[in-house]
């Protein structure tokens, strides 16, 4: 009976639950569903964590699985959804505001996509988890109305998400027509062994074409800065993460776990794996330079570390996939409060514009430092975090002798430093504007960032809860880890 | 509930530090109490570790892992052998009394909370220091006791010489340092571990040769620029500029001597090359005649202490180069005593004297600071080792380990004569006599707060020689041994007396002038000419260098390239979805045909 | 092979049949009305079949249209539902594969319900 109150289905009810309340419940006495919201998001996210735990495999009608890799991304797209939910409580929505129970809503929805994707061990499966998941964005990307940026952002997303989409449905198809199923384990059986056709091959790139999409990988990538930029900043942040990160846990569970772990599909791919991870954090790293608009340079920031996953995923050993996993967990903590703030930002100023930024240590010293920790982790810089992520991509690089990919990840690594050091040195190093406005930082915005920055360097320091949880997502096949060889 | 003792001890001092720095720092007074409450309260747990601690063992706390790297492991433990208890207590307890003493010391400074705050964070990185169980984590503590001492010299930003100080001491410790972690990376590759009680053993297991050499010298270089050895003596008269009370504790009874203590832990790997421990001796003899030397044309009173303090601890580096360790700790706790009080009582005088430090511009003091004088006097008894204060018990025990080198006996007995020499020369010039000026004619003894921990320190500094150091350090007070070092080194150092006596007895300025000393035998020139000045030439030319091809054509460069691959991309990235959508079916071509090449 | 066309040809009969006999009957028995040139032209949902194609008119207009296909729809996930249904009874699922049904519905009706609160279907209001 308790397989039935899995995480998906617990975050549809949520969501059903939000909208019935909303529609049902008279205007003017329903102030409390932002914050029931918020406590049912926290109480989902301490259920996926109990769940977590629980025994596995378990397969799923041949279309899902509970395996590690679902039940350690789980409680990450969970933890997504629930500071997403925070941050658009406060989401300055001005005449859409009598819809902002909707606006909560959705992520519950496109959530439980992701939660599906996670686990989908089928093509179909993952096609109507993917579409639950971007429909639910289109909506929420053009959800500022009055706002033409929003608006903007919302078409642009569409019409990029539908062709992709329309790739992605291609491939399916070609792949079916070739492999004669759907379903992971099928595929494999019916290709084990084999020189892989021209047919698989072209189904699998296609495949390939819409998942790159989602990473926002070069050359799939000319839509996230605009649609980062336009869409509400919750939004923004559930795009950069939990969407990316379903990229991944896609590429990882295709090429690594299921349907295409097979050397005569892999050793097609792994080259061109690793140049787009090239091509990405070039391109990530040198556009981000010029950025002056926050929510644009995450945008950029965003490719950039696509690009580094995309490098280890390239390796295609344990440890490469490994240090996805734990690379996307990293970059979730440290991304994430540099949002909340960015819309605190708006909040204040009205726009997320880095010139805001000018003199800001002086100011608030604590949001600054909490920044710069996060940016810093960013960067890469010893002792904290991002740099362990950094240094087992490269680990996995040179282990797997794969010295164009290694060179070009060091050189950006470090002109990478340079665009991350550009907010610092705004809040440390520049004059304060003449003019600040009287509006203050909340208190509770002080906390968050500095408890990121401390969790920057305690995780630098101790990264061994990651590296349980990294072993976890790899648990049914291998017992690799992030710092071994 | 013992066992949580070392987590108190250490934490209460790193807790008191950052909420002063967080919270605590406009309110002076809180901070100062806080602070020193702290210490106390570390104090009492090493005490009670000290004597209740004995049955728990060597490793008290289960370690927390920390770094697996491959083979590579290193955790965070803390040791409690009695060695590290007995020095956790002798660390706490001095820092005590020195809080004590700042409290009356910088009763009036504005700035006394971050002075405490980094005291504070002192006591927490020395104490780390004592209580590693591993090089690893030791070397952390080592390094932020370097930030604390630069921190402390520093303290008083408005004198650039302070800040040039605090400069020199940490650039040279670095120098130390850098041998120091070689040495370490050299015993993990040796041996496999780093950690304390697994060294003994591993090293009796690996055979000697060059590599054990390497590494012991290595490990040694580290305690050469922390307990400013030669070559890297050159920081510690400057890190003088410091306030007294960080002279006191970092620069005479605490910091200094890690490294001596650092030597006692590695010894194991020490003892497998003779010729790293004739290396250590050798610098250890010739380091306490130098400085004495020195010591006797210096005219600044906290200089003079300064270069005694390096012979004393020179005599403890030896004593480890000759295999003992038990005499070099035993000399290293009663040297803590008597070397903070001299250097309280010093405080004492230029706190009395508003801040004058020359002694040819002191005199007559004795009548004025009769309290100082008697403490300064009973000090000096104790560093000359007279009987029987307890510096004449340590002494003693490190004399007569260099029974069998007579070169080492003959230079270290030396030292003795000129240690009594410039000793009592500082004592008849400072506190004898008439006052040379109106700063001295109006002295006075300071507050309840500079006069306790004074006396406290004169009681540990006569009895110390009772202290029952045997049960945790290893040692014994040699029974048998040849007592001629005892005698000779006795009337070697009453010998020192006689001719300070009769040069100095009335004299008004120096009669003896000797260049060569006076201008510390131009080490710092040396340093100068040989270091700095090519240094500085290579730095005039990399920043040349920086400033034409770096940033002139890298950053500019760059510049340029990020500036052109952003007007690249403007072309791209133009806003519009029709060009998006064309650049991503552009891409969808690029894969397929490569696979098209591939398949 | 020409036979398996046969029932093409008979549903292109029916479709004739009813389309041309609508027509006619309505020729037939109906009563001649008054004609206008708005009554005398093509059925295109209400709207203008020959005019401007970016004239402006109500939003309501596609949310009605959305909310009519995604019924429509359902229907075509109920009919081999029905189909099958005496299947499963007969293997014992009959009831878990009701409540599967009746889920879904139930979730659509979810979506109505809100549509309807939201005033989506009433026609007059703004918004």
């Amino acid at each position: 009976m308790i397989r039935w109150f899995c995480p998906e289905v617990l975050l549809v009810l949520t969501g059903v639950t939000l909208i019935l309340a909303d529609a049902l419940i008279p205007p003017g006495k329903k102030e409390w569903l932002p914050r029931l919201s918020i406590l049912l998001g926290i109480a989902l996210f301490i259920f996926t964590i109990w769940q977590s735990g629980q025994p596995m495999p378990e397969v799923w009608a041949n279309l899902f699985v509970t395996d590690g890799l679902s039940l350690v991304f789980k409680p990450f797209f969970v933890l997504c959804l629930v500071g997403v939910t925070l941050i658009s409580v406060r989401y300055p929505m001005g005449r859409e505001e009598v819809v902002r129970t909707e606006f909560l809503a959705l992520p519950f929805f496109s959530t439980a996509g992701l939660c599906l994707l996670a686990s989908a061990r089928d093509f179909l499966a993952i096609f109507v988890a993917l579409e639950l998941v971007a429909i639910s964005l289109y909506l929420l990307a053009a959800f500022h109305r009055s706002r033409a940026a929003s608006l903007e952002a919302g078409m642009k997303l569409l019409v990029m998400g539908g062709l992709s989409t329309g790739f992605l449905v291609m491939g399916i198809a070609w792949l079916y027509a070739t492999a004669g199923s759907t379903e992971f384990s099928r595929i494999i059986l019916e290709q084990a062994g084999r020189p892989a056709s021209p047919a698989l091959l072209f189904a699998v790139g296609l495949i390939l074409t819409g998942l790159a999409f989602k990473i926002a990988a070069v050359p799939f990538h000319a839509w996230a800065p605009d649609v980062y930029e336009g869409a509400p900043t919750p939004i923004t942040a559930f795009l950069a993460i939990a969407s990316k990160a379903a990229g991944f846990v896609l590429l990882l569970r295709i090429f690594c776990l299921g349907a295409f772990a097979l050397d005569s599909v892999g050793w097609v791919f792994r080259p061109i794996l690793l140049t787009m991870g090239i091509a990405t954090v070039t391109l990530g790293t040198l556009a981000a330079l010029p950025q002056r608009n926050l929510k644009r340079y995450l945008a950029y920031s965003g490719i950039a570390h696509a690009g580094y996953m995309l490098l280890a995923l390239g390796t295609w050993g344990e440890s490469g996939m490994g240090t996805v996993a734990g690379y996307l967990w990293a970059y979730l903590l440290a991304t994430f409060p540099v949002f909340i703030f960015v819309q605190e930002l708006e909040r204040v100023h009205g726009n997320a514009d880095m010139r805001h930024l000018d003199g800001l240590a002086q100011r608030d010293p604590g949001p600054a430092l909490g920044l710069t920790l996060c940016f810093l982790s960013m960067a890469g810089l010893p002792p904290l975090l991002g740099f362990s992520a950094k240094l087992s991509v490269f680990t996995a690089l040179w282990s797997a002798g794969e010295i164009p990919g290694l060179v070009v990840g060091v050189i950006m690594a470090v002109v990478g430093l340079g665009f991350y050091l550009v907010p610092i040195r705004a809040m440390y190093w520049e004059r304060e504007p003449d003019v600040v406005p009287a509006q203050r930082f909340p208190s509770f915005l002080v906390w968050i960032l500095l408890l990121a920055g401390a969790a920057q360097l305690i995780l630098g320091f101790q990264p061994r809860p990651l590296v349980r949880l990294v072993e976890k997502s790899l648990a049914p096949m291998v017992s690799g880890n992030l710092q071994g060889k | 509930m013992i066992a949580y003792a070392p987590y108190l001890i250490l934490l209460l001092p790193l807790l008191a530090a950052v909420s002063i720095r967080l919270f605590l720092y406009p309110f002076p007074r809180i901070s100062v109490s806080v602070s020193t409450l702290a210490c106390l309260g570390s104090f009492m747990g090493s005490m009670a570790l000290l004597f209740w601690g004995s049955s728990l063992g060597q490793g008290i706390v289960p370690a927390l892992p920390w770094i697996e790297w491959g083979g590579f492991r290193a955790n965070f433990g803390i040791l409690g052998d009695p060695l590290a208890r007995g020095m956790a207590a002798l660390v706490s307890g001095v820092a005590f009394l020195v809080h004590l003493y700042s409290i009356g010391y910088l009763e009036k400074d504005p700035c006394r909370s971050r002075f405490f705050a980094e005291l504070s964070l002192f006591v927490f990185s020395m104490l780390g220091i004592v209580l590693a169980d591993n090089l690893i984590s030791m070397f952390i503590f080592w390094e932020l006791v370097g930030l604390s001492s630069y921190l402390l010299i520093g303290f008083w930003v408005e004198r650039p010489a302070a800040g040039a100080a605090a400069n020199k001491a940490f650039l040279v410790n670095r120098i130390g340092d850098f041998g120091f972690i070689l040495g370490i990376l050299g015993a993990w590759a040796l041996f496999g571990s780093v950690t304390f009680a697994d060294l003994p053993g591993r090293a009796a297991a690996s055979s000697p040769g060059w590599a054990v050499t390497a590494v012991g010298l290595g490990l040694f270089c580290g305690c050469l620029g922390k307990s400013a050895q030669f070559p890297l003596h050159v920081w510690l008269p400057d890190s003088m500029e410091g306030p007294t009370p960080v002279s006191s504790l970092l620069h005479a009874a605490t910091m200094v001597v890690a490294g001596v203590y650092m030597l006692v832990r590695v010894l194991p790997i020490l003892e497998m090359s003779q010729a790293t421990m004739m290396t250590i001796a050798w610098i250890g003899g010739w380091m306490t005649l130098l400085p004495a030397l020195l010591a006797c044309q210096q005219n600044d009173i906290k200089r003079i202490l300064a270069y005694s303090t390096l012979s004393e601890i020179a005599y403890m580096v030896m004593a480890v180069g000759l295999g003992v360790a038990g005499p070099a700790m035993y000399h290293l706790t009663t040297h803590a005593f008597f070397k903070c009080l001299l250097f309280l009582a010093a405080g004492s005088v230029i706190h009395g004297c508003h801040d004058e430090q020359d002694i040819w511009k002191m005199g007559g003091l004795g009548k004025r600071m009769p309290f100082t004088a008697f403490v300064t006097i009973l000090g000096t008894l104790a560093l000359c080792g007279i009987p029987p204060l307890s510096g004449f018990w340590s002494k003693d025990a490190i004399f007569a380990a260099t029974a069998h080198h007579p070169g080492l006996a003959a230079v270290s007995m030396g030292a003795g004569f000129f240690t009594s020499f410039f000793m009592l020369r500082m004592i008849l010039v400072a506190f004898g006599g008439e006052p040379k000026n109106d700063a001295a004619r109006h002295a006075h003894e300071g507050s309840i707060f500079l006069t306790a921990p004074m006396a406290l320190l004169a009681v540990l500094t006569l009895v110390g020689g009772l202290l029952p150091v045997e049960s945790y350090l290893h040692f014994q007070h040699p029974e048998a041994h040849e007592t001629w070092t005892l005698w000779i080194s006795l009337l070697v150092a009453l010998a020192g007396f006689v001719p300070a006596y009769f040069l100095y007895r009335q004299a008004t300025k120096d009669p003896i002038s000797i260049p060569v000393l006076r201008e510390k035998f131009y080490v710092d020139e040396i340093y100068q000419r040989v270091f700095v000045s090519p240094q500085d030439a290579f730095a005039r030319l990399t920043d040349a260098f920086e400033g034409w091809v770096v940033r002139g054509f890298l950053v500019r460069g760059s510049g340029v390239v990020a500036r052109a691959s952003g007007q690249g991309l403007r072309l791209v990235q133009c806003g519009q979805v029709q060009i998006y959508a064309a650049v991503f079916i552009l891409g969808v071509f690029l894969l397929l045909g490569w696979l098209w090449r591939q398949g | 092979m020409i036979r398996e066309f046969v029932p093409v040809l008979f549903s292109l009969g029916m479709a004739l049949a009813i389309a041309l006999g609508g027509i006619g009957l309505g020729i037939v028995i109906g009563k001649v009305g008054r004609r206008n040139r708005g009554k005398d032209m093509a059925y295109e949902c209400g709207k203008d079949p020959i005019g401007s194609p970016s004239a402006r008119f109500s939003v309501k207009f596609y949310l009605v249209a959305m909310i009519f296909i995604l019924f429509d729809i359902e229907v075509i996930f109920m009919y081999p539902w029905a189909v099958s249904l005496m299947g499963f009874k007969q293997s014992g699922m009959g009831w878990q594969v009701f409540g599967l049904m009746l889920a879904f519905v139930l979730l659509v009706e979810v979506g109505h319900l809100y549509a309807y609160q939201k005033g989506v279907f009433d026609w007059n209001k703004r918004g």
